[in-house]
């Protein structure tokens, strides 16, 4: 006769406060079909996922189908994410700026502008990041910073071409400027950027 | 007749900030992804704006995602198809040594059919003599695993208690003692020890369910005939046991979960 203990109640789960399944254990899961998984997942980056949809459409209702959409490609083909190319959260938001460009141009509307600097930022990451996330986005954040003491010609090249989903080009026609204009702030503006990033590492 | 100009690292240089940022024009960034495919200083250089570009990614000013998205995130996923991603039959199929997939899988297959469909084990051999070639014709194993459950058939999912990563699916009727249980990312099993289900009742009675082993990946299958009906557990585990299997558990549970 199994002692009690051997096969816990119903109840009980393989998830210990503290000790949750990490990215490829969630995503093993959701392989499974275990919608689950996919919750614990949204809810550890829906926050950031978010954060990039509402930065490329704007907030609001776009953005909200835009992380909906995410999280579904992701229920739906959890193995497009190859770990051997980098971190999930990386890819996660590759595949949310992608998404959220291909609506704005779907719309055919205009990136928003940027949003203004905000005092007080919230943290755009829920507690259950794993440590290297939060380090990651942490510097991020730090990142952002740096990209908005940039002069403000070379940051908004750098945020039409990134979060607009514009080419040089397109900005050019845009902002109707030379395009060797537009090529020289957001070659400068990165540069400066990288090198700022450099010293702060 | 010029040959047309071979772009010097510092030319690439200048194309790789806008190269990153995914705003060059299609032609410069053919210029640019074929350099640095010989030239290892210049694609250093592009790593670090690339990192730079990943940072600009988490670098959106971060607001909160309104909390009513998991409750949608949810109902959409309710409205999905029912989906096995990566089915049983096809993990069946990579846990079987090559030579004998065709036939097994389709043995294994028909096999829950017949648990499935409420028909006997002594009808099995025969009809899978006869069927076998129809089958092997049109079997579409999507449609006939829907069929299967449609036709009343349960599914439920064990998870890990002692290995959080495994998983098991248990194929039952409640009115019939035929099941069948397939498992996933199980740990690797000692020399001279089994996996082995147990069947277990609500006032805590243990019944054999039958021993089976899994492969590198943890994936097993096993085919079982309880003692009595499934209608009279209330829950399954399975553990790790001495070949041969043991009249009652002597391990804690790998995988269990509730089936009534």
């Amino acid at each position: 006769m199994l002692e009690d203990g051997h096969l816990p109640p119903p109840s009980s789960s393989s998830t210990v406060p503290g000790d949750e399944p990490d990215d490829g254990a969630l995503l093993a899961q959701i392989e499974r079909g275990q919608q689950a998984a996919l919750v614990s997942l949204h809810r550890r980056y829906v926050n950031l996922v978010y954060s990039l949809a509402a930065r490329v459409v704007g907030e609001g209702m776009a953005a909200e189908e835009v992380t909906q959409d995410v999280f579904l490609k992701l229920w739906r083909q959890p193995r497009a994410f190859d770990p051997a190319r980098g971190r999930f959260s990386s890819w996660l938001l590759a595949v949310t700026r992608h998404a959220a460009i291909d609506r704005l141009r779907q719309e055919g509307r205009r990136p928003p502008e940027a949003p203004a600097a905000r005092e007080d930022q919230p943290d755009p990451a829920e507690t259950r990041l794993g440590r290297d996330d939060r380090r990651e986005i942490e510097q991020s954040q730090q990142l952002r910073l740096l990209l908005e003491a940039l002069p403000a010609e070379q940051r908004e090249a750098i945020q039409w071409a990134y979060y607009g989903g514009l080419s040089q080009q397109e900005i050019a026609d845009q902002l109707r400027l030379p395009l060797g204009t537009v090529k020289t702030r957001l070659r400068l503006g990165m540069q400066k950027l990288r090198a700022l990033w450099r010293r702060d590492a | 007749m010029t040959e047309p100009h071979a772009p010097t690292c510092a030319e690439i240089a200048e194309l790789m900030p806008a190269y990153a940022l995914e705003a060059l024009a299609a032609d410069e960034r053919g210029h640019v992804a074929q350099h640095v495919r010989v030239c290892g200083p210049c694609r250093a250089l592009l790593q670090e704006y690339a990192d730079l570009a990943e940072g600009l990614l988490a670098a959106a000013p971060a607001c909160a995602a309104p909390s009513h998205l998991e409750a949608a995130l949810l109902r959409r996923l309710r409205a999905e198809p029912t989906r096995p991603p990566s089915p049983w039959w096809q993990r069946l199929a990579a846990w079987l040594p090559a030579p004998a997939r065709p036939a097994a899988v389709l043995a294994a297959v028909l096999a829950v059919a017949l648990v499935i469909s409420n028909l006997g084990w002594a009808r099995a051999a025969s009809e899978w003599r006869a069927q076998q070639a129809a089958l092997a014709a049109s079997l579409q194993a999507q449609h006939l695993s829907m069929e299967m459950l449609a036709a009343g058939g349960q599914r439920v999912v064990l998870q890990g208690s002692a290995a959080p990563e495994a998983s098991g699916e248990f194929y039952f009727t409640p009115d019939h003692r035929q099941a069948v249980l397939i498992t996933a990312d199980m740990p690797p099993l000692p020399a001279g020890m089994v996996y082995q289900l147990w069947l277990v009742t609500a006032d805590g009675q243990r019944d054999n369910g039958g021993v089976f082993s899994v492969d590198a990946a943890g994936h097993g299958v096993l085919i079982v005939d309880a003692p009595h009906d499934l209608a009279a557990y209330a829950r399954v585990g399975v553990t790790r046991e001495p070949a041969g299997g043991s009249p009652a558990p002597t391990n804690p549970a790998t995988i269990n979960g509730p089936i009534s």
